[in-house]
């Protein structure tokens, strides 16, 4: 290392260091020189944000796409349209767009337009390849509940599947904990872009979400290692969490209130658990709950009415066919595979009318992998799914089912107001298809982040390669 | 008392009927005919349009375009349909699973038994199977099935199954199959390999001295698991060993040489590095063309242009799916096979690579893999491009019996379709 080096690490160290101090507990440390000075101690407050995003959308020039099959991402198709991109925010959709002076022109007859798709379910990064248990890091499997715990801190950015799943036209995914735990831990939505960090991705102002985890795998994971070993105990165990959780909401309320009163009162010691769980009382963290049965979906909205938070999304969801009307009613959207079933007794009675029949009840249905090679062809899955409701007579337009990989997935993770469709103002994260992205013949052609080409298929000059394939591998050769 | 009993027992056989068990000895005397589709025969004829087809006694009695139907026949009109043979998958464990991960309904490893190259899939084949049910009616008509794991290099052998849901599933023996991975490191997997086929051709050829008790005693498996090996050293059975590097794949092109071996490899993540060496040495490969990530140091070169450079460089393969898609989802290999053309592969090769060739493969396309005169009437009627993920069958056919299009799943669905109607458990 040299010495320029150096300076650098111990610049960023200084950073570090100052970044916590703003992070909150330290204010503890303030509070005896303030005694001495009789002035009253600055109110406690917990940083919401201490590891905020970095990232920054890569370089961008205005361009307009036309002459395009456009699906816009809420259930409109446009034909022989344009597209028009402009400081990485979508300008406009429609018929006769104007070329702005020095745009960049791509001529798209033949081929469709889309939104980026948005996975709301991966573990890439945290499961990366090669799957080597050094980059095992998704499931703290040594308590069933672990609020504490961050994916974002697990997430390894050279992992190969970030570049393959670009190939595929994802351009944000959420990254989540594990199913071991009843309660798993934050996950965090990036943006599928190359990074040195999980900060330099981290998609910005998307909320923080949870995951939790009902049925089997808790079960299996803590049913030798003292509990839980049965749904009933699953319940329970979640029930105390949100009872601790509610104590130290009314803790930080009352300092709040009687701080604001006026009173001389000690903030409450930080919890990292507990800062999670309550953010979730409060509103402020999205629930994304692995489920797969409809009785104990039911069984968890029960308890979110009992604690009175939301629940976002339930994850698999395989018999939400089975409570498509509740899960209307509640607003909570369910995050499906096409086809996946029967790989364990919960799974046995998934069908493949299940993304459509959720669909048809105007409940909010979101495709998504969980798996790194089904990320590559979420668009192929949305079609399967419209396919088998076509059959039998549930019939949506192409339009309609693309937003179940798009604004629906948007919803699911609180970010629908920044992408997910092609309206004006959005983040430009859009695809070029080279035909129509419901046949299995079709392959993502470019691939637009906030306006900047991340992949364009017939330029190896943008493909991606991790660190952990330079020299074992020809760039581009996987694909 | 009786009466309801009587009623509940219909009732029951109403069901076997929908799980087309009853419907194949209603059928099978009776010719059925389908007439007026685009029939792509996988074999001489090639492809043919406004064709007819005749089965008979579960087999295909004709096929072509001046075909004379006769009267009495059972006939399904074909017109607007593209006509392919049943889709055969190459390395699933349909028959050996119903719900992965449950002590009980799973059949597919000989793992803590004293079996590895003596396992026998054909023993524990469950006929009346919900995942042989569901991958027929998407289309799938036949498959390897094998056994999944063992606690070593050999997992015993596998079979050939029709998806027919009945007890003339079995149609034959299938390939040994070996996995390198599962012997260690990559030295001592192939030295314990060489060493295996070495001690089988000693104990074949010395057996009563053995027996005896003269000669090594040291064999690394114990006499019954190289029994079941002598099949394989005689090149009377075949062999898949999965695996996956380049260099492995040379070391399998050196083994085969050696052993004189009728070997087929599955996995080949990096079979188009040695493309033309494979071509040379006729070692087919079953391939699974989504498979482009650098799981573990044998698959850095994973990449989904596997089967075009094979296909150019004149190698026989199969299209396979993995993980998920070996049993519950097994059907989906139309969708790998869709997946490789997008990459590159022309659109016969791919639709023979889940017909034709596995039936040439696994040495059964005497009687499966193509439409012709002969075979087991595996046909399936699709109602669009039967690669492409949208399209769906409209008729299924196995062994000559056209099976309703049901599955408990489909069961589960229509149930919950109709749910303002009625409580659901009543339906």
């Amino acid at each position: 290392m040299n010495h320029f080096q150096k300076k650098i690490l111990s610049l960023t160290l200084a950073g570090c260091v100052s970044t916590f101090i703003l992070g909150g507990i330290v204010a503890q440390a303030e509070t005896k020189k303030e005694d001495k000075s009789k002035e009253r101690e600055p109110i406690v407050v917990i940083n919401k944000d201490p590891y905020p995003s970095s990232y920054k959308p890569f370089h961008s020039v205005a361009t307009l796409i036309k002459n395009a099959t456009v699906l816009t991402g809420k259930g409109d198709q446009i034909d022989q349209a344009s597209v028009l991109m402009e400081q990485g925010k979508i300008v406009a959709v429609g018929k006769d767009l104007k070329t702005p002076d020095g745009a960049v022109v791509i001529d798209a007859s033949g081929k469709w337009v889309t939104p980026g798709i948005i996975d709301v379910h991966s573990h890439l990064g945290v499961y990366a390849s090669p799957s080597h248990k050094s980059l095992s890091d998704g499931n703290e499997a040594t308590k069933p509940v672990t609020a504490d715990v961050w994916a974002e801190h697990s997430v390894w950015p050279q992992d190969p599947g970030f570049s393959r799943a670009i190939a595929g036209g994802v351009t944000t995914l959420q990254i989540l904990p594990g199913s071991a735990n009843l309660i798993g831990g934050r996950g965090i939505t990036v943006k599928n872009v190359p990074s040195r960090s999980a900060e330099g991705m981290k998609f910005p102002d998307a909320p923080y979400s949870l995951k939790m985890a009902c049925g089997e795998n808790p079960k299996r994971v803590y049913g030798e290692k003292g509990g839980p070993s049965t749904r009933m105990a699953n319940m329970a165990g979640y029930r105390k969490a949100w009872i601790k959780a509610q104590e130290y909401m009314d803790k930080w309320d009352t300092y709040n209130r009687d701080y604001k009163a006026g009173k001389d009162v000690t903030a409450p010691s930080q919890d990292l658990e507990l800062d999670t769980l309550m953010g979730v009382l409060k509103g402020e963290i999205l629930i994304h709950n692995h489920c797969y049965r409809a009785d104990e979906m039911v069984s968890m909205i029960n308890m979110a009415r009992e604690f009175n938070y939301s629940i976002s999304t339930f994850h698999h969801a395989v018999e939400s066919y089975k409570i498509a009307d509740i899960l209307a009613e509640e607003k909570i959207c369910s995050a499906m595979w096409s086809d996946w079933w029967g790989f364990k007794l919960e799974a046995f009675d998934g069908v493949d009318e299940n993304i459509p029949m959720v669909a048809a009840a105007k409940a909010c249905a979101v495709v998504h992998s969980d798996d790194e090679n089904g990320i590559q062809r979420l668009n192929q899955d949305a079609a399967k799914a419209w396919a088998d409701g076509t059959k039998i007579g549930i019939n949506f337009t192409k339009a309609e089912a693309f937003s179940w990989i798009t604004l629906n997935a948007a919803t699911a993770l609180g970010i629908a107001d920044k992408t997910g469709s092609l309206d004006a103002g959005k983040m430009a994260d859009v695809v070029i298809w080279s035909g129509d992205p419901f046949s299995v013949y079709t392959l993502a052609e470019k691939v637009f982040i906030d306006g900047a080409l991340m992949y364009d298929r017939n330029d190896p000059d943008t493909y991606w390669q991790s660190d952990f394939e330079l020299g074992q591998n020809k760039k581009g050769a996987h694909q | 008392m009786r009466q309801l009993l009587l009623k509940i027992l219909i009732g029951a056989s109403f069901a076997a009927l929908l799980m087309g068990t009853m419907v194949q000895a209603q059928e099978k005397s009776k010719i059925l005919a389908i007439r007026g589709g685009t029939v792509h025969t996988l074999g001489d004829k090639g492809m043919l349009t406004n064709a007819t087809i005749l089965i008979e006694d579960g087999k295909i009695k004709a096929v072509g375009q001046n075909i004379t139907i006769p009267e009495n026949a059972d006939i399904i009109d074909a017109t607007g349909k593209i006509i392919v043979p049943g889709f055969m998958h190459s390395g699933s464990q349909l028959g050996l699973s119903e719900i992965s991960m449950t002590d009980d309904s799973n059949e597919h490893s000989g793992k803590g038994s004293d079996f590895s190259a003596a396992f026998d899939v054909r023993y524990g084949l469950k006929s009346n199977s919900v995942v042989i049910a569901d991958n027929r009616r998407l289309g799938l008509t036949s498959a390897i099935t094998q056994p999944s794991e063992s606690d070593g290099i050999f997992y015993g052998s596998s079979a050939v199954i029709s998806l027919t849901s009945d007890a003339d599933m079995f149609v034959s023996k299938g390939p040994m199959v070996a996995v390198l991975a599962n012997g260690g490191n990559r030295n001592v997997a192939w030295g314990k390999i060489r060493l295996i086929l070495d001690q089988v051709i000693y104990y074949d050829q010395n057996r009563s001295r053995v027996m005896k008790g003269e000669g090594p005693k040291d064999f690394l498996l114990s006499h019954y698991n190289m029994d079941a090996l002598v099949g394989v050293v005689k090149g009377k059975q075949k062999l898949v060993l999965n695996l996956d590097s380049q260099d492995d794949l040379r070391q399998a092109i050196a083994l085969k040489r050696k052993y004189n071996l009728d070997l087929i490899i599955s996995g080949a993540s990096e079979a188009w590095k040695v493309a033309d060496e494979l071509a040379a040495a006729k070692i087919p490969v079953v391939i699974y063309p989504n498979d482009d990530l650098p799981y573990n140091f044998g698959k850095l070169g994973a990449s989904l242009h596997n089967a075009a450079l094979l296909e150019m460089a004149g190698v026989e393969f199969a299209i396979a799916s993995d993980g998920m898609g070996t049993n519950h989802n097994a059907a989906q290999i139309n969708r790998m096979a869709g997946l490789a053309v997008a990459h590159g592969v022309s659109w016969q090769r791919a639709l023979e690579a889940i017909t034709i060739s596995p039936a040439r493969i696994f040495g059964v396309e005497g009687s499966l893999g193509s439409i012709e005169k002969g075979k087991l009437a595996h046909i399936v009627l699709w109602d669009a491009d039967p690669l492409e993920v949208t399209s769906r069958p409209d008729y299924v056919i196995v062994n000559g019996v056209n099976h309703p299009l049901v599955s408990r799943r489909t069961l589960l669905r229509d149930r919950y379709m109709g749910l303002n109607k009625k409580p659901f458990a009543y339906h």
